[in-house]
């Protein structure tokens, strides 16, 4: 599995690295063009990105803009190659916890909602959400 | 598949959504306050084994990112304080913001809610709430510090 983790805060990036390490290979971005490029790139060498963890508050580019940027990349990328639609699965990561921001959120195209502080526990229990692979060592 | 939006909303958010949703605008922020008593009653400001834990067996990295987290809020107390003088809320709210996901996930729980008052009391403009939260995020942010301290001398000393 392909991971991205987005987000501005080097100790969230270093914790979901962490533990997603063992659910697959992991790359990171600390904002949502960087993301954006990578996810581009990722597309192009039809190695796309099965998960991407995504935080909410950054500057320049918010969360829900990237992940419905995202979802439109997708979109013109298949039709352009004439191919189906390849989705990576989006999990918010965020301290934000008002209804306003996870209705946002999955109205922009996101799958799953998790509340920092991120642990282990809480991590893949939204992944088994997100029906995610098993982490890589039990597979 | 897509499945149901509802559904994947991991637990921990969806209980919270209640409670913050019935929050007016202009209503002095009330979480921090509850989470300030909670935090009080912690002896630690940083629950090292738990963060260990959290990263996995990660030790190395967890004080790596200690000594980081240290270092960029000794300048960002500056600025924070700048930001609070002028009223210029935005910017107050963006670096509270910065360091109340870190700290929290690097379990410097009441450092993290002393970020929490201070980016909810910007948002609403509170002034005498944010330098209520100022002035506890600089205690938290010493107490942190000492405990940084504290670890580095015994380490060195075994």
């Amino acid at each position: 599995m392909r991971i991205l983790i987005v987000d501005d805060d080097y100790v969230t990036r270093a914790k979901l690295k962490a533990i997603l390490s063992d659910h697959g290979d992991c790359d990171a971005a600390p904002n949502g063009e960087l993301a954006l490029s990578m996810l581009e790139d990722a597309l192009n060498d039809a190695h796309p990105y099965d998960l991407v963890t995504m935080d909410v508050d950054m500057p320049g580019m918010s969360g829900e803009e990237v992940v419905r940027e995202i979802r439109r990349r997708e979109w013109n990328w298949a039709k352009r190659m004439s191919r189906p639609v390849v989705e990576a699965k989006v999990l918010m990561v965020t301290v934000r916890r008002d209804s306003q921001t996870v209705i946002a959120s999955f109205r922009r195209g996101c799958e799953g909602y998790l509340a920092k502080p991120v642990t282990p526990e809480k991590l893949r229990a939204a992944l088994a959400k997100l029906e995610c692979e098993e982490p890589v060592s039990e597979a | 598949m897509k499945t149901s939006s509802n559904s994947l909303i991991h637990d921990d958010a969806a209980t919270t959504i209640s409670d913050e949703g019935a929050s007016t605008p202009h209503s002095a922020p009330q979480s921090p306050e509850n989470d300030r008593a909670a935090a009080d009653t912690q002896t630690a400001p940083m629950d090292f084994d738990r963060a260990v834990d959290e990263f996995l067996g990660k030790g190395a990295l967890v004080e790596s990112l200690l000594d980081r987290l240290l270092e960029e809020v000794e300048t960002q107390i500056g600025a924070l304080q700048t930001a609070l003088m002028n009223d210029d809320w935005e910017t107050l709210r963006r670096e509270a913001h910065k360091t109340r996901g870190g700290a929290a996930n690097l379990t410097a729980a009441p450092l993290a809610c002393a970020a929490e008052q201070i980016e909810l009391s910007a948002e609403f403009g509170h002034r005498i709430s944010a330098e209520e939260g100022l002035n506890w995020f600089e205690q938290e942010f010493e107490r942190l510090k000492q405990f940084a301290a504290a670890r580095h001398t015994k380490r060195t000393e075994a």
